[in-house]
């Protein structure tokens, strides 16, 4: 096989039962599906789920013969992550408790000691750079679980994969100047969220003003 | 200076993203260049963005997740050991032609007595100068003409005394009670209480027998059809507080929901559902040849899978492609709805 096959050819191979050809759908799409779950839904334990339940559907779809599916009418990825979409979107219908801004305790789960971070002022020393990179990482992770659902869909969809906007306004159901309109206020949002900190923001100024 | 500023700020989206045209963006750069203020914006949004993408880059889809799925990938292969998997396609598909098979046989057999033995009541000429011998004597008064679905005249007199038309005489006696839905019957019935020689050698009882059934099954056959062809959409009630996929209460569409996406599950499928997909999918693909579905059936099926944006997807072209079709209104009430359903989420 010369060359990297396309989305579209490897799921046609899968569907005639070349599970290599699924194996590398999966690796191609396994990371940016992970972080979007991840990132929106915000619980590590039913994105795993969720993760699993996105490629069942794919399997299923593919080898199930009454229904040949998605037919390469809209982009393979545009489709994926229109399931993985409104996955979440259901499963944030059933939530009863919409997680606050601050979250402390569910994202956190693979992150160094969060707030411990927050406090330390940012270094000015290069080698503490790990450390002002990790304090970086936080404030941004915490901003970005902190988007309203609307702008942090578009947001997480736009950086983890390479879905322009247009398509990405096919997934949400929303005009694309509505959906572009969302990805600026969720920049500005994360872009405030950043400002103190060293390197982020306004004319870039060394010094910190402390937590944010 | 002001002016150019806000165009360049309103267009930073874009130019950050790609997906600035090569004329604008070289406006952007140049104006970029010489201007302080928008610089940093741009360098704070990169830097911005920057930061996010390092840290969902470092995001690690759990292990067994990937084992769990590849698993599935495997197991959902035909040549894999899962025994239910290839039996249930085949039986199903079997079992399927065997529903349609009976009734469509039987009618088409019952048709086809009804057709021959009218053939020979109603132009006994016909059959008799092909030679056929031992016959009743070719008088067209005495023929034992049949009624044929007209308003039968309750002629007393018998067959010969009655010069009707030489094909739509009227038969005495039992015709009329049984016109409606048993006119092979009435035909099988005429020539045994007329009593001629020639009736039982071409009215065997038979053509009453199936006729019954053909009508059965024929109604049973238009009814369903009547059925698929109306458009029964219930979306927007069905989308109300459901988790999950939504399935519309039409009955050959939900047929399509239940059995579509609990493909593991297909051959446990209820009687009625399995026997509704094939007609729904038959009705709406009147052209589909060789069993590819049809851009209309993938349609309807995406949106009976609550497939939102793909199924907008499809009803829109659709109407781009076929823009005279005579289910246009109901291709754009869909859309429509598909368009209320995608958009609804986010509250």
């Amino acid at each position: 096989m010369d060359g990297p096959r396309d989305d579209e050819q490897l799921l046609a191979a899968y569907r005639a039962g070349d599970v290599a050809a699924f194996e590398a759908l999966l690796a191609r799409y396994e990371k940016p599906i992970w972080s979007y779950l991840r990132r929106f839904v915000r619980h590590d334990e039913a994105a795993e789920d969720l993760l699993q339940e996105v490629f069942l559907r794919v399997v299923r779809d593919a080898q199930d013969a009454a229904a040949p599916g998605w037919k390469g009418q809209a982009k393979f990825s545009t489709w994926l992550f229109t399931i993985a979409r409104n996955l979440c979107v259901d499963r944030s219908r059933r939530e009863a408790i919409r997680r606050a801004a601050s979250l402390d305790a569910a994202t956190d789960e693979g992150d160094a000691p969060v707030s411990l971070h927050d406090r330390i002022p940012a270094p000015e020393r290069p080698a503490d750079a790990v450390l002002a990179g990790r304090q970086a990482a936080a404030r941004i992770d915490r901003a970005i679980a902190a988007l309203p659902d609307d702008q942090r869909e578009v947001f997480l969809m736009r950086e983890v994969t390479e879905l322009p906007f247009a398509e990405i306004a096919v997934v949400v159901g929303a005009s694309e100047p509505t959906v572009k309109s969302r990805m600026r206020y969720a920049l500005e949002k994360l872009r405030a969220a950043l400002a103190d900190l060293a390197g982020a923001g306004g004319a870039g100024t060394p010094e910190s003003k402390g937590a944010g | 200076m002001a002016a150019d500023c806000e165009q360049t700020r309103a267009r930073m989206l874009e130019l950050i993203y790609g997906e600035l045209p090569p004329a604008a963006r070289a406006e952007v750069d140049a104006h970029v260049a010489g201007c302080a203020a928008c610089r940093a914006e741009l360098a704070a949004l990169q830097s911005t963005r920057a930061l996010a993408r390092r840290s969902l880059a470092a995001d690690e889809p759990p292990a067994r997740a990937r084992a769990a799925i590849l698993r599935a990938a495997t197991a959902a292969l035909p040549a894999a050991p899962r025994p239910a998997a290839p039996a249930s396609k085949p039986s199903a598909w079997a079992w399927l032609r065997g529903k349609w098979t009976l009734p469509t046989f039987a009618t088409v057999g019952a048709v086809a007595v009804f057709l021959l033995a009218s053939r020979i009541f109603l132009e006994p000429e016909k059959t008799y100068q092909r030679g056929r011998e031992g016959l009743v004597p070719p008088e067209p008064a005495a023929q034992p003409v049949v009624p044929k679905a007209e308003p039968a005249e309750p002629a007393g007199a018998g067959p010969a005394g009655f010069a009707p038309e030489p094909s739509f005489a009227v038969k005495p006696a039992a015709a009329p009670a049984r016109r409606r839905h048993a006119a092979p019957a009435a035909r099988a019935d005429q020539p045994q209480s007329e009593g001629e020689q020639a009736a039982p050698q071409f009215a065997p009882p038979p053509p009453a027998a199936p006729a019954p059934p053909a009508a059965a099954g024929g109604d049973l056959l238009e009814r369903r059809f009547d059925q698929d062809r109306t458009p029964a959409f219930g979306m927007t009630e069905d989308r109300q507080g459901s988790a999950g996929a939504a399935t519309p209460p039409a009955a050959a569409s939900s047929a399509k929901a239940h059995a579509a996406p609990r493909a593991m599950k297909k051959a446990e499928a209820p009687a009625v559902e399995q026997f509704e997909a094939p007609a729904a999918a038959a009705s709406t693909a009147p052209r589909a040849a060789g069993g590819r579905e049809s851009p209309v059936a993938r349609a309807d099926r995406l949106f009976t899978q609550a497939r939102w944006a793909e199924a907008a997807i499809a009803y829109r072209e659709l109407l781009r492609d076929d823009p005279r079709n005579p289910e246009v209104p109901r291709w754009r009430q869909r859309l429509a709805a598909c368009e209320a359903a995608a958009r609804s989420p986010s509250e």
